[in-house]
């Protein structure tokens, strides 16, 4: 028992000294990941936002997506035509759609979020110039899924990152989308008109936005001139529509500037190969997947019209020769003349090897062939003139870009006047006849396959170009070319209540709605 | 614990109050205890047989009993000694010795926080494996050698031999996402272990990893004592969840006195166990249509082409199908540029394998004295495994003592040095098995592949359509470019890893006064692991930079320390306790540092940083974790049949939330020996009852809750610094932990002098609060997010049956039967979450799911359309419908019943030993299969493709395009169309009720049956069920046949003891329902990735070898 008496109080003393062992701020600081920020602000998601990689030249993006999808579609890829071509890579399509909504939803939705948390109205008045201009570019990439897809969440989606809720989204209207962002980009529009931020936030905006370097006046023109790229994909829809949106937009350029030189067109643009926005031997290792030339773009189209564009855009073959891969060869065919070396690839300067390739958000070129296709349809401007500049500065923009390059290749000198004039006057290119078409195939060059989702849309608006898709009698799921993207099987699944209302119209054959030609 | 349970306990009681005898005269024995070296041995049990009489022998060894019987038996027995009964007679004094110091291992198992407990005294199932089990065929691992050795304890293996993970898991799933691997402790301090390649192909590495196990030397382990259920392990708290595996290595005590020196030398083969059966008859191409149509091919499926004026043969080495032209010998133009005749390599997987080798030397120096003891060890291993290109190099220094620095206080120093050098990893071989761009054609030539891999220059291999060495360029467009990919990066590139890990641990005991200790512990396990990547460069540096070099730094460091103050103490003369307080508390730290080039190499072949053509680029992260725990023990014991305990710890873990990050996990456990409490018939030798109940838990890992904001990649961007939310596994501040609460009954017999015996455990869990990285649809802004997501229960039971049928002065027999059966559900799903996805293959074509109510781990996809008599529907082409109107079953990838049989035979000097392992129930997903069949690479793709293999003959008519069946003989169709004798018709009914009879060609058949994608609007005629195999096998595991030379020869060397081995692993199959494929192929060590993997890792291996073993 004495023992026992000795004992009992050792044991208290050592289990007081033991419960003080850890302490509990310890335990509670290495809670969170150090290298991880616990808060966030307006400002530093501002430029998360923008760093998208299916904007910049990413080698997964042009591997999985652009090139062997897209390029396809619209014909801008120089594909063999082998069994299964149209179908879609699902796992891919899937990362194309995750990728809006897990990088620029839920960006958005965060800037949404720190912004409504501002609690005094100066800093309210102050970062809006943020939250607009992100709009804008927000609106802009969820057009382009509604133009891959069709009906898409919109209005609801990103309810994780604005109301820590795992809430899944309905799906909005394909054309109440286009409907609402229009509306919102003209009312982002006439803000922007009138925004003068206090210099405080008007230096932030300066420092952290690297698309427009703070350039109200470039935002001006890109929410304009998206205005004008959506409002004539609806335009053959909804006529009355579009003209009424266009119109004033084309009649008051002090009111509404749109882009209208090439050193105004929108990208992000490395600064050098060491910038962080460069992934070296990206374009490189995303062309791997197939670095020919389109046949149809290439031989029927710039070849005979002299195209001052074609030692830009493509590598001459052994003879000197430019040559595209036809879609009715057989493979054996095709890959006995790629043996032999009588395929073009794309240019090594300007895209394979370009480390300095910018993310194209939105080039002058297409405004001009906007332009001239309004004038063309409706009147009000000259439409020759547009497009003549629209051709220009789709020159001068890959000239320049491959005047840019980082590449030790030979630079490529900015054609002639009289070798444009030339170009310009060739009966293939001539303004005159077949305007639309010849609008439409200027177009779809300028787009070529670093553009090719709005070159595939562009398409499927017009059916112009006249592309011929063979049919490919080995696939049951796809015979022909699709007219948009299967949702990933992740919405059916996972938002399958939602996933109801649009699953009827889940297939390769259904038109997005401004598809009506 | 449940009502059942509390009853059970009290009519326990009751019956125990009920035994204790009436007062009857008694005589007192005094006397002292020692062990075989002289010392006396304190804290001795001793006890009256047949009485509830018991008594302990104090520091000096010395004891008083009292005992009734005229013919008094007491049983002496001490924790690592025999037992021992004395038969009292007239004596009254007696001196008692103790032996069997090394051999009485059996009778104590080393229990939670390496406290020894007799085996007998414990209220819960453990399970023992001695070293003898476990060296027998000198595994390179310890864990290769559990296969079928415990019940309730499944092995598995990833496959690439000795540098690859062994995952163990312990009685099926506890947790549907964070299922890890038991806590590994070795002399009592918690080390490093962990999972491997269980991400897949994409998410990790794509090399086959080791984990922490692999270090523990299986020649320096003494025992492993295996904690199965939550009783068990309670103390551990939230480490335990998946069982604790406590290892004690050999020490100098376990030997004879004085100096001893062993010496330990095998070596082995190893072979590839299992290829494909490939098909001998057909070479590349499709089905005739689209080889002509996409080639240019003849209906036989030749391309001819003009070489330098010459005609030339050769069949579309570009397709994966393997239905082109009929192997015939002819010259054909390879595409390599050279003429080959045309003919069947059915042995290419067995080139592409090698034969690897393993080699195993130990040395071992033992010295123990009054003063304590010591063992010294080192172990090289040298290995090449079965995949071309690695090697392994492995150096462990071992040292082990005791010393006691006076009779109260002694220090147990133990260290543990591993240097390891592993030279290209095997890879797994998913882009050859699992990706129709690696597939290889049975007439290919293995040798072609490895010439082609690289150019002559040493650049790697130039595509057809490259202009970078025109003349080394392959001729023409290949399939199996992904295959020379492969060949390139095992065989030109290197990536060199050192590992150098140092687990050593201090213990300080201090018996502060009698029935007072002290115990203070400090370990850690630190890993330093680096290695250097060398890609060459694959181009002359005039047409672009290519070639990467790289190294990255690994730091793994575990802190663990724990003190233990106990106190034990007799309240009556039949009522034991033992009180302990205690504190243990551990830190894990990771840190990864890389550097790697960018851009390429600015010179060919220059590996360093220093070459990078633009700025390098590094990455450094880190984390941390901190779990602490104060937990108390109480043991009763009542007279020597009775023993209870009680434990309960208070725990806090770093990976929760502040606010729910302290758990309290409670244990209790009975023990009732019935052979002590009651006469039973004299058959009986020992017979004890079980009952535990406890809790565990299983925090996140590090990080997983938080709410934060991302910057890297990249950082910055041009400076202005960025965040953005995670994109998926988003956190969840809310998070809690999952817990483990189970229950077991066990009981315990051995009979007429233990030649028979047989241990039975019932158990049954309930996993609540599971944590899963819901999968969610992306469109809510995450395509996962960290949730608590259900509740789960496991039950079963295990059985070892044991016994010795044959056992004469020359012979003996030692059988031992182990079988454990699990049963697994989910309880319960949160709210509005009707399943849970595990796993998603080929957009949805099959899934792996768990639904409440049902086992968990289901596997689901779209079958074939039938009919309401069960006759497949076939679709206006000829082909199955597929019903994508719902998913069905197709498995399970859980066992139902794994286990061993193992049997020993001792003949004179010989013994033969041989271990059977088992698996039934269950299924395994094989993606590899399923294309390989589609792809006609295997001989169960013949059927139908000639009228040999049953083809039908038919012509296509010309005009409608349809396949019209004809008779034999039958020589062209109606308008001169040819008659081929590929046609297939499937058995079935046409949607109107019709049987059908509709012609298809077998290659298309095979092309459109068993092919990628199969998912509503896929339009597939594929089902996944083709990828689904029943997963039963019986696999002869371990033979082993050793002589140990007589005593008389062996001294001539001085050797004491001298033993030749020779022993197989992994030897064949008695049964196995999986083709072509081993069993074990899967990758990675958890149920999921394993069940999914099937034949993408590598091939398994067959190994043959013998050792000697000298002990001086």
């Amino acid at each position: 028992m004495k023992k026992l008496i000795i004992s009992i109080p050792l044991l208290i003393i050592l289990a007081g000294s033991l419960v003080t062992g850890c302490k509990k701020s310890q335990i509670d600081n290495d809670y969170f990941n150090p290298d991880n920020a616990v808060s966030a602000s307006v400002s530093s998601l501002y430029s998360g936002l923008f760093y998208n990689e299916k904007v910049m030249p990413r080698y997964w993006n042009l591997y999985t997506f652009l090139i062997p999808m897209m390029g396809t579609y619209s014909q801008t890829a120089g594909y063999t035509n082998s069994g299964k071509v149209y179908e879609q890579a699902v796992n891919y399509t899937k990362d194309r759609w995750d990728y809006f909504y897990t990088t620029t939803i839920a960006r958005y939705r965060e800037i949404q979020k720190y912004y409504d948390k501002l609690s005094t109205d100066a800093d309210k008045q102050g970062y809006q110039i943020f939250l607009e201009t992100a709009r804008i570019f927000v609106y802009d990439q969820t057009a382009q899924m509604v133009d891959m897809w069709g009906s898409i969440p919109f209005s609801t989606a990103g309810q994780l990152n604005a109301t820590s809720t795992i809430t899944p989204p309905s799906y909005d209207n394909a054309s109440d989308i286009y409907n609402s962002i229009l509306t919102d980009l003209k009312r982002i529009s006439d803000y922007l008109a009138t925004a003068a931020p206090d210099a405080f936030y008007q230096n932030q905006f300066n420092a952290y936005d690297y698309v427009n370097k703070g350039s109200i006046t470039k935002w001006r023109k890109y929410c304009n001139s998206l205005i004008l790229r959506l409002a004539m994909r609806i335009s053959y829809q909804n006529e009355t529509a579009a003209k009424a949106i266009i119109q004033p937009i084309l009649s008051n350029s002090t009111q509404y500037p749109v882009i209208s030189a090439v050193s105004e067109s929108i990208t992000i643009q490395p600064s050098s190969t060491t910038s962080t926005l460069t992934v070296v031997n990206d374009m490189r290792s995303g062309f791997g997947v197939n670095p020919f030339a389109p046949g149809k773009m290439v031989d029927t189209v710039m070849v005979p019209s002299l195209d001052p564009r074609l030692p830009v855009y493509f590598t001459a073959n052994k003879n000197g020769q430019y040559h595209g891969v036809p879609l009715t060869w057989n493979s054996t065919r095709v890959s006995d003349s790629t043996t032999a070396n009588y395929f073009s690839r794309w240019d090594s300067t300007t895209f394979t090897e370009n480390n300095l390739f910018p993310g194209i958000i939105m080039d002058a070129a297409e405004v001009s062939f906007l332009k001239a296709e309004a004038y063309e349809r409706w009147g009000g401007g000259d439409p020759k003139a547009a497009y003549e500049t629209g051709i220009r500065q789709s020159i001068q923009f890959y000239v320049g870009i491959n005047n840019k390059s980082d590449y030790s290749g030979a630079k490529e000198a900015m054609p002639s006047d009289p070798t444009i004039t030339a170009f310009l006057a060739n009966p293939l290119v001539a303004y005159g006849t077949n305007n639309l078409e010849k609008i439409a195939t200027q177009k779809w060059i300028d787009f070529n396959i670093m553009q090719a989702n709005q070159a595939w849309a562009e398409w499927r608006r017009t059916k112009l170009p006249k592309l011929t898709f063979p049919t490919d009698p080995s696939s049951v799921l796809s015979p022909n070319v699709p007219t948009r993207l299967l949702y990933p099987s992740t919405e059916s699944s996972l938002n399958s209540a939602n996933y109801a209302a649009v699953k009827s119209g889940d297939n390769v054959t259904t038109k997005v709605f401004w598809d009506v030609k | 614990m449940t009502k059942a349970t509390i009853r059970l306990l009290l009519i326990v009681l009751a019956g125990i109050w009920s035994i204790t005898g009436t007062a009857q005269e008694k005589k007192m024995i005094t006397g002292v205890v020692k062990d075989s070296a002289g010392n006396t041995l304190p804290n001795v049990t001793i006890y009256e047989k047949g009485t509830t009489t018991t008594a302990v022998s104090g520091m000096d060894g010395k004891f008083k009993i009292p005992v009734t019987s005229p013919r008094a038996v007491l049983v002496f027995s001490s924790v690592g000694f025999d037992r021992k009964e004395v038969t009292v007679g007239t004596q009254e004094s007696l001196t008692v010795s103790m032996t069997g110091e090394i051999t009485s291992l059996e009778g104590v198992v080393v229990t939670a926080l390496g406290i020894k407990r007799e085996q007998r005294k414990v209220g819960y199932a453990t399970s023992q494996v001695l070293a003898k089990d476990i060296i027998q065929t000198s595994p390179t691992n310890f864990a290769s050698a559990l296969y079928g050795k415990a019940p309730g304890v499944a092995i598995t293996t990833n496959p690439g031999g000795a540098t690859s993970a062994v995952g163990i898991q312990i009685r099926g799933i506890n947790s549907l996402s964070y299922q890890r691997q038991p806590l590994l402790v070795v002399d009592g301090v918690v080390i490093r272990n962990d999972d491997a390649n269980n991400e897949g192909y994409w998410g990790g590495n794509q090399r086959l990893n080791g984990n922490g196990l692999l270090d523990i030397n299986p020649e320096n382990i003494e025992s492993i004592n295996i904690l199965k259920g939550a009783a068990a392990s309670a103390l551990y708290g939230s480490d335990a969840t998946f069982g604790v595996i406590v290892i004690t290595t050999k020490n100098g005590k376990s030997a004879h006195k004085g100096l001893g020196v062993d010496v330990n030398l095998s070596a082995n083969m190893e072979n590839v166990s299992i290829t494909p059966d490939l098909q001998t008859e057909y070479g590349p191409g499709y089905d005739r249509a689209t080889n002509k149509s996409l080639y240019g091919a003849d209906d036989d499926g030749w391309i001819t082409q003009t070489v330098n004026g010459q005609t030339v043969y050769r069949p579309a080495f570009r397709a994966y199908g393997q239905f082109g032209p009929k192997v015939d010998g002819r010259q054909v133009y390879w595409w390599d540029g050279q003429m080959r005749p045309y003919t069947s390599q059915p042995n290419n997987w067995k080139k592409f394998y090698r034969q690897g080798s393993s080699e195993i030397a130990n040395i071992a120096i033992n010295n123990s004295s009054e003063k304590g003891n010591y063992r010294l060890s080192f172990t090289r291993n040298d290995y090449k495994g079965i995949q071309i290109g690695g090697k392994q190099e492995k150096n462990t220094f071992n040292f082990n003592s005791t010393y006691k620095v006076n009779s109260k206080v002694s220090v147990d120093l133990v260290a543990s040095y591993v240097n390891e050098k592993v030279h290209n990893r095997p890879r797994q071989i998913y882009y050859v098995t699992n990706n129709y761009g690696g597939f290889f054609s049975p007439v290919d030539y293995m040798d072609v592949y490895f010439q082609k891999y690289q150019t002559s220059k040493g650049y790697k291999w130039v595509d057809y359509n490259s202009n970078l060495d025109v003349d080394e360029r392959l001729k023409y467009n290949i399939r199996a470019k992904d295959f020379l990919d492969f060949l390139w990066n095992q065989l030109a590139n290197s990536f060199d890893e050192t590992t150098n890990r140092l687990i050593a641990s201090a213990t300080l005991n201090y018996n502060i006064v009698k029935g007072l200790n002290f115990r203070g512990r400090y370990g850690t396990d630190y890993t330093g692991y680096y290695a250097e990547d060398k890609e060459r460069s694959q181009q002359p540096i005039s047409f672009g930079a290519s070639g990467v070099y790289g190294t990255n730094t690994n730091r793994f460091v575990y802190n663990y320390g724990d003190l233990l103050l106990s106190y034990e103490h007799g309240i009556t003369q039949d009522l034991n306790f033992t009180a302990s307080v205690g504190y243990q508390a551990r830190r894990q730290m990771y840190s990864y540092n890389s550097a790697y080039t960018n851009g390429g190499l600015n010179t060919e072949n220059w590996f360093s940083i220093s070459a990078s053509k633009n700025n390098p680029t590094g990455a450094a992260t880190r984390s941390v974790l901190d779990k602490d725990g104060l937990f108390g023990i109480l043991n009763l014991s009542y007279h020597d049949f009775l023993f209870i305990e009680g434990t309960l710890r208070r725990e806090r873990a770093s990976t929760l939330a502040p606010g729910y990050n302290t758990f309290y996990y409670p244990g209790v456990s009975g023990a009732f020996e019935l052979s002590n409490a009651l006469q039973l018939p004299a058959f009986v030798t020992y017979s004890k009852l079980r009952a535990a109940y406890g809790v565990v838990g299983n925090p996140p890992d590090p990080y997983k809750g938080n709410v934060a904001y991302i910057s890297t990649p990249p950082g910055n961007v041009e400076g202005i610094p960025i965040l953005y939310p995670a994109t998926s596994n988003f956190g969840n501040t809310q998070l809690k932990n999952e817990q483990k609460k189970e229950i077991e009954f066990g009981w315990e017999n051995k009979f007429l002098k233990n030649r028979l015996g047989f241990d039975i455990t019932y158990y049954n869990d309930k996993v609540v609060n599971m944590i899963l990285p819901l999968s969610t649809p992306a469109t809510i802004g995450s395509s996962s997010v960290v949730v608590n997501v259900g509740d789960m229960r496991n039950y079963g039971v295990e059985l070892s049956l044991y016994g010795t049928p044959v056992k004469t002065k020359d012979l003996s027999w030692d059988a031992r039967l182990n079988v454990a059966f699990n049963r697994n559900k989910v309880v319960a799903l949160m709210p509005g979450l009707e399943q849970l996805q595990h796993s998603n293959l080929d957009n949805g074509s099959l899934l792996v799911i768990s639904q409440p109510g049902k086992q968990a781990g289901d596997i689901i996809g779209y079958k074939r359309r039938v009919d309401d008599k069960g006759n497949y529907i076939i679709n206006s082409d000829g082909y199955y419908d597929i019903n994508f109107d719902q998913q069905s079953k197709m498995g399970n990838l859980q066992a139902k019943a794994t286990g061993g049989l193992i049997n020993t035979f001792n003949y004179k000097n010989f013994s033969v030993n041989f271990l059977i392992d088992f698996r039934f129930g269950g299924q395994v997903i094989s993606q590899a299969l399923l294309y390989g069949t589609g792809a006609g690479l295997y001989k169960n793709s013949l059927f139908g493709r000639d009228a040999d293999h049953g083809g039908l003959p038919y012509y296509t008519d010309k005009n409608s395009g349809k396949n019209v069946q004809v008779a034999d003989n039958v020589g062209q169709g109606p308008n001169g169309e040819k008659v081929f004798h590929d046609g297939m018709v499937l058995k079935g009914v046409t949607a109107d009720g019709k049987a059908n009879a509709t012609v298809i060609d077998a290659p298309s058949y095979y092309e459109n049956t068993f092919t990628w994608g199969s998912w509503p609007g896929s339009g597939s005629t594929s089902t996944y069920e083709a990828a689904v195999f029943n997963n039963d096998y019986i696999k002869l595991r371990e033979v082993s046949l050793s002589y140990a030379l007589p005593r008389k020869i062996a001294s001539k060397i001085k050797a004491q003891n001298f033993v030749i081995s020779v022993y197989g692993r992994n030897l064949f199959y008695l049964h196995k329902t999986l083709p072509y494929l081993d069993p074990e192929e899967g990758v990675g060590t958890n149920w999921l990735s394993s069940g999914t993997t099937s034949g993408q890792g590598n091939a398994a291996t067959r190994s043959l070898g013998g050792s000697i073993r000298v002990s001086f």
